[in-house]
């Protein structure tokens, strides 16, 4: 069953988007926790530090919408196996109607 | 002058029968083919309780089946009665199965189908949209300068508005993703069984 998971392309997709958004919500946490706020010391911050402060202003914006995308994703991709489930579970009744068992 | 006046109750115009309060003679009665009602009160040992007093009628004949109206004849008469129809259930009776002509062999719009691609589209322009005023907003802001008077706005929509078009955005690519999966384990499904 999860082979045949495995090649739909939509479940991998959603997959793909449940490892990003958790890929996405530790670094964003960990940019925004590793912020010292060293950059509002300097009165005359180099464009590094500007720079620097809007990857945490975006790193602040992430962790709310990707947590909420990635269960949604992950409840998807579970909605996806059960219809895959059931699926194989008729063919193999399928194959062992017709004395052929495919297993 | 004498006037001979009929039984009371029973106008001479119209046939005794079919009057309240008429008693047919026994001969008559013996030579009636139909139900007749009367309404003369029988005596009291003769009543039965629960005696309905509205005639029965005779059940009428079950019409005749007219070959060139398929409605009209029995299952069991009809030509395709013998032969099962194709994904009739077995031991489903043919009139309890849902009508050939009516089921659809995929119940889901074709990928090709404008309303689908139109989801498709709305999505992604949220999600499109949405990044593009917070990207804006986002430069708008300077922690050192602060903010121009005619970015505020730009700000504002950046804040308010671009999460939740992101957000909306990305909850319905996964919905469409998700219902792809489904559509795509059903259609492989069914090229199976074909």
């Amino acid at each position: 069953m999860i082979r045949r998971l495995l090649r739909n392309p939509a479940a991998i997709a959603l997959a793909v988007i449940v490892i990003g958004a958790a890929v996405a919500v530790v670094w964003a946490i960990g940019v925004v926790v590793e912020d010292t706020g060293e950059i509002f010391l300097n009165p005359e911050p180099s464009e590094a530090a500007i720079a620097q402060y809007r990857v945490i202003q975006i790193a602040n914006a992430v962790p709310g919408p990707a947590t909420l995308v990635g269960v949604v994703a992950l409840l998807g991709f579970i909605i996806v196996g059960a219809a895959t489930s059931r699926v194989v579970e008729a063919e193999h009744a399928r194959r062992l109607a017709e004395g052929v068992d495919g297993r | 002058m004498t006037e001979t006046r009929p039984p009371q109750g029973i106008d001479p115009r119209f046939d005794p029968r079919f009057q309240r309060g008429y008693q047919p003679s026994p001969d008559e009665a013996a030579s009636t083919d139909g139900p007749v009602e009367t309404d003369a009160a029988p005596p009291a040992a003769e009543r039965e309780p629960a005696a309905p007093r509205v005639a029965v009628p005779p059940q009428p004949a079950a019409p005749a089946a007219r070959p060139d109206l398929e409605w009209s004849r029995r299952p069991s008469e009809r030509g395709t009665a013998a032969e099962p129809e194709p994904g009739l259930e077995p031991g489903l009776d043919e009139d309890d199965a849902f009508p050939a002509e009516f089921t659809e062999d995929d119940d889901e719009p074709s990928p090709a189908d404008p309303w689908f691609l139109a989801a498709w589209g709305v999505a992604v322009i949220a999600i499109v949209v949405g990044l593009a005023f917070w990207w804006a907003g986002l430069m708008a802001e300077n922690p050192f300068s602060g903010v121009g008077q005619s970015d505020r706005w730009l700000q504002y929509v950046g804040w308010i508005v671009a999460p939740s078009l992101i957000q909306g955005g990305l909850i319905g690519l996964v919905a469409m993703l998700v219902w792809t999966g489904i559509r795509w384990t059903r259609r492989r499904d069914r090229g199976a069984r074909a």
